[in-house]
């Protein structure tokens, strides 16, 4: 995957050319540096004023070549920062959103079990979100992401509602669900320990611009 | 004119500007971030707009629809004049009210206000009741 995005924002201008394989790639920063602009723009919330994204070898957007891929069909995961939830769905319901689309193979109920249970959290299927504790919204809320297989996860400050235990365990669970999915993940936080346990590689921001990227080793 | 459409058309036009507040209020009440996350897991704008953002506006929507009941059903100057007082046509209730009482008919006109007090309280009581158990579903 590859990216080179501008994007005006009425503060300052962010700039920003990265390349990665299927890595972790961690937008590190602190608050209003533009890091989650960048995640919108990666999905096709937000339009960035130049550049280009592509994935796979797919153009997602490229100003010169006017193409501005629609987030529906970017199939790219999002984690948001406060999950995202839909509120009035259980968590079957919730999981099963992204595979009713799909024409080829609409998702089963046997699917989503399975994600669940991948997650550990098989037995909150019938819950509703309120229901739920941050660890396990934040693993619902993966499971969901996952669920239409794509090609790009996005994870927008996804251990900064919870506490330590919690986040110990649950950016171990980022290791290896990265570990399994073989895709590229882009992670933005604004935690110093956690860019430096996920990154397989590390982008500082700050006021939109890219900081000498310090290498795992030296955080 | 002076058909039950014209008395429907008085009540609409009196009660529309209640839902139509109502109703921009619940849809702006809806948390942007559930469409987003709908759009990234490939919904149609359609689709959000059924499942998502009409879905969770409910409350608000219904709250509305209240409102706007209560308003249509206590409607008199509007209708008087575009849809007249043809008994069995065009007199609703409180208009009937109203002539009871200009020709000196008290007992009737009490009788009318008893019936469309407990009439609007039962259909409140219904409403309030169904929200609950909608509420309890997604609690």
């Amino acid at each position: 995957m590859e990216f080179q995005i501008t994007k005006t924002l009425w503060y300052f201008d962010l700039e920003l050319h990265v390349r990665i394989g299927n890595q972790i790639l961690v937008l590190w920063g602190p608050s209003g540096s533009g890091k989650t602009t960048v995640l919108h723009c990666l999905a096709g919330l937000l339009k960035p004023s130049a550049g280009f994204i592509e994935l796979n070898d797919r153009v997602l957007f490229s100003s010169d070549r006017k193409i501005n891929v629609p987030a529906r069909l970017r199939n790219t995961g999002y984690l948001f920062q406060d999950y995202a939830l839909f509120s009035h769905m259980t968590v079957r319901h919730n999981v099963m959103y992204g595979l009713l689309k799909r024409k080829n193979r609409p998702g089963t109920d046997a699917d989503v079990v399975e994600l669940l249970k991948l997650f550990g959290v098989e037995h909150l299927a019938d819950r509703y979100p309120g229901q739920l504790s941050g660890g396990e919204k934040q693993r619902v809320a993966l499971a969901r992401a996952l669920a239409v297989q794509p090609e790009l996860l996005l994870l927008d400050e996804p251990l900064n509602a919870l506490d330590k235990n919690t986040r110990v365990s649950l950016r171990q669970e980022i290791k290896k669900i990265h570990r399994r999915w073989r895709i590229p993940f882009v992670l933005v936080t604004h935690n110093e320990e956690d860019a430096g346990f996920l990154g397989d590689e590390i982008v500082y921001l700050n006021r939109g611009r890219l900081f000498s990227p310090p290498s795992p080793a030296t955080l | 004119m002076f058909t039950w459409w014209a008395a429907v058309l008085a009540s609409v036009v009196v009660a529309f500007p209640l839902m139509y507040q109502s109703a921009k209020a619940a849809f702006r009440s809806v948390d942007v971030n559930f469409e987003k996350a709908a759009r990234t897991l490939g919904a149609s704008e359609v689709r959000i707009f059924f499942t998502i953002t009409v879905p969770l506006a409910w409350p608000g929507i219904l709250a509305g629809l209240v409102l706007t009941f209560a308003r249509a059903l206590g409607e008199f100057g509007a209708t008087l004049m575009v849809a007249g007082n043809i008994p069995g046509q065009t007199q609703t209730v409180p208009l009937a009210i109203y002539f009871a009482v200009e020709s000196g008919d008290n007992t009737t006109a009490g009788v009318l206000v008893a019936v469309i007090t407990v009439f609007s309280f039962a259909v409140i009581f219904w409403v309030n009741r169904w929200a609950k158990r909608r509420g309890n579903n997604s609690e």
